[in-house]
């Protein structure tokens, strides 16, 4: 469950990004959230990644007060996050099995247990085949498969998916989205930021829209 | 259930180091010369401590004695001290006159050199004892009358009764060619006032030419010498005597040694003879016969010193001039400068050394943090990665400490093996000179310690620069 009371987001620079934010997300959801550039959807993002911090309000997301988090907590609530970006953000050095199975090193699983669970995640995002490629020699869409797959690796909670269609094809893109359908439906709360219109449109779920860093819209099958 | 594997990390490190090969190299070539210098200095360093130690002990003072024994007129002489008889007679002083029953002179005294008192430039201290001596038999000595020849002088070992007859020795052959012996004569003296006798002949003994149970027969050369310069001998006066009868230099030695022990401040005295002193040079030369022939043969010019050694060092300064205040000691030659020399060649190596190592520092530190950074600064997109994954910061420092470790102790390795290589080389080297005085430290009494501060410096150095390159990147 994610929580934004009056949030309000100021930059040192003196830009008020996000101004005065109440939203309230119920575990399982699943929310576009769209808007203009610069309306203020990438600072929302990095608030919830606890990449920035808020200048006032509240700011829950389950357990964890975002606001009160001393900073070496916040690995441990990143852990609770499947997190997947426009960029992909892929270790180019390691093998597609090594990307996914460094989230399960990050807390500590033993090497019995990531040898059983990479493949299985490698299947749902029907990569299994190439657990031993790099990076390098995938598609974007392949890559990105990669990144969703590292994002389930611990079982998070929550995916935030940032621009997840941005660097890919428009055929790839359908995919991609119909993945987080899929995991949508294993329970999960999913939250897309997105500004491609056809995908909102199409998927027909609850739609949030900034504009100017506030809330201007928010209603389910709603439209860009 | 939490398991962090360290085979994890370590591959994860060594995948690092090969991925920045060349700037890996770059640091372990770097840091290898470092600790190559740190410990070339510290072997130079230790080499110097352990010559001076082999260099005995510093706190000496060597004082050099004249003990000249030729004397002028008028010289003052100090007589030789008391002689132990076998007899169990004791020795009540000396004597001009072998036949005193009392003492002329006590032992320690001084006597002023009167040339009436000698006999072809000797005078001779006849031992006085309570028990009167006798005279058994008679022997003969011969005497060169101040003229260098060839050799040893004639020896006849005989024991005569008066009236014996003895055959008198060969003509000794002077050194000077010029000089020509024409005899053998029971008085000393020019040949014109002298009854010759001559080598070969017979010569029969009589007991009036005797002194003290000796018939000394003088040699008469054709070049008389004249007689400037005077020698005091001790005769112990036909009684057995525990040991020789004394020297007038071991005389004047044992003098100056008892004045020298009854100062303040002295741990213990040591005589070098001139004897001792001929020898240590002969043997240091003993590769250039030459120079030994040229200079070291004929008459001895080394002195006899005595090796001093004190025990406070802050009282030397008087303890010379003490030393210098006793008759027959010219010389005072300090040891402690030599210490001081020694100590100032050490400092002044440091100095230049730490100047290197400083400067090598500062260049290395340089590279090496420039290595890392450019490392760092590749990997720094990996590090937000691997932050947004949600790993703890020694997480990811981890596998890059641990690339520190592996620079620092592959370095180490190398630098050892090198160092070893060159040590080796260098004893060698040192060993196969002639020069016996410099001593090297074996290199298996240092390697462990070598080799364990080789190690730690390196891999503190190795971790050291991976956390401080490091630290930015981790925060936010």
């Amino acid at each position: 469950m994610i929580d934004f009371r009056n949030v309000k987001k100021v930059y040192p620079n003196g830009t008020t990004a996000l101004d005065g934010i109440n939203l309230h997300i119920d575990d399982g959801e699943f929310v576009f959230i769209v808007g203009p550039s610069g309306a203020g959807k990438s600072t929302l993002m990095k608030l919830l990644l606890r990449e920035e911090r808020v200048t006032s309000g509240r700011l829950t997301v389950d357990e964890f007060d975002l606001v009160k988090m001393p900073e070496r907590k916040v690995p441990y609530y990143r852990r609770q996050l499947g997190v997947v970006f426009q960029d992909f953000r892929l270790f180019p050095n390691k093998t597609v099995f090594e990307n996914v199975a460094f989230a399960m090193r990050v807390i500590g699983e033993p090497s019995s247990v990531i040898k059983r669970r990479v493949p299985t995640i490698l299947s749902i995002v029907n990569l299994a085949d190439k657990y031993n490629c790099y990076p390098t020699e995938l598609s974007g869409g392949e890559q990105q498969r990669v990144a969703l797959a590292r994002a389930l690796a611990n079982n998070p909670r929550t995916i935030i998916a940032d621009e997840p269609t941005g660097n890919i094809d428009p055929k790839m893109s359908l995919e991609i989205m119909n993945l987080l359908v899929k995991i949508h439906k294993r329970n999960k709360t999913v939250i897309v930021v997105t500004h491609e219109k056809t995908l909102v449109d199409y998927f027909q779920q609850r739609v949030v829209t900034i504009r100017d860093g506030r809330i201007v819209d928010d209603r389910m099958g709603g439209m860009f | 259930m939490r398991r962090y594997s360290i085979t994890y990390f370590l591959g994860q490190s060594i995948s690092g180091l090969l991925r920045n090969g060349v700037m890996s190299v770059a640091s372990i070539t770097v840091l290898m010369s470092c600790l190559i210098v740190v410990g070339s200095f510290g072997l130079l360093v230790l080499n110097i401590d352990y010559n001076m130690e082999n260099l005995g002990d510093l706190n000496t003072i060597s004082a050099f004695v004249q003990t000249d024994t030729e004397y002028a007129e008028g010289d003052e002489v100090i007589l030789a001290g008391p002689l132990k008889a076998k007899n169990g007679a004791e020795f009540l002083g000396w004597s001009l006159d072998p036949n005193a029953e009392t003492p002329t002179y006590a032992p320690g005294q001084r006597y002023t050199i009167n040339p009436a008192d000698a006999k072809s430039g000797k005078i001779t201290m006849y031992a006085v004892w309570s028990i009167k001596p006798y005279t058994v038999d008679y022997g003969i000595a011969y005497d060169m009358s101040g003229v260098s020849i060839e050799g040893d002088p004639p020896v006849d070992s005989g024991r005569y009764n008066h009236g014996d007859e003895v055959v008198l020795a060969d003509a000794p052959t002077p050194k000077l060619a010029s000089n020509t012996f024409l005899g053998w004569s029971t008085v000393p003296g020019n040949a014109s006032e002298l009854e010759i006798m001559q080598p070969g002949s017979t010569y029969k003994l009589h007991s009036g030419n005797a002194v003290c149970a000796t018939v000394t027969l003088y040699a008469v050369w054709s070049n008389m010498p004249v007689i400037s310069t005077y020698e005091v001998v001790y005769n112990a006066n036909r009684t057995e005597i525990e040991g020789s009868p004394p020297t007038q230099d071991r005389v004047i030695l044992m003098h100056i040694a008892e004045q020298v022990s009854k100062l303040d401040n002295i741990k213990r005295v040591d005589l070098i003879s001139k004897e001792m002193a001929l020898k240590e040079e002969k043997e240091r030369y003993a590769e250039y016969p030459e120079v030994i022939e040229a200079v070291l043969s004929g008459k001895n010019p080394y002195p006899d010193n005595f090796l001093i050694s004190y025990y406070d060092n802050d009282n030397v300064a008087t303890l010379i001039y003490q030393l210098n205040q006793i008759e027959g000691i010219y010389k005072v030659r300090d040891r402690s400068d030599l210490a001081a020399r020694i100590d100032s060649l050490k400092s002044g190596i440091i100095i230049i050394f730490s100047w290197f190592m400083i400067l090598l520092f500062v260049v290395s530190v340089f590279i090496i943090m420039n290595t890392v950074k450019l490392a760092v600064f590749t990997r720094r997109q990996e590090i937000s990665i691997m932050r947004y994954v949600g790993a703890t910061n020694w997480f990811i420092t981890l596998p890059f400490v641990l690339e520190g470790v592996f620079i620092g102790l592959l370095s180490a390795g190398l630098a050892y093996l090198i160092e070893w290589y060159i040590y080796i080389y260098l004893q060698r080297m040192v060993l196969s000179d002639t020069i016996q005085m410099i001593h090297i430290v074996s290199f298996s009494s240092v390697s462990r310690w070598l080799l364990l501060s080789f190690i730690g410096i390196g891999v503190l150095t190795g971790v050291t620069g991976s956390l401080i390159s490091m630290r930015k990147y981790l925060k936010a």
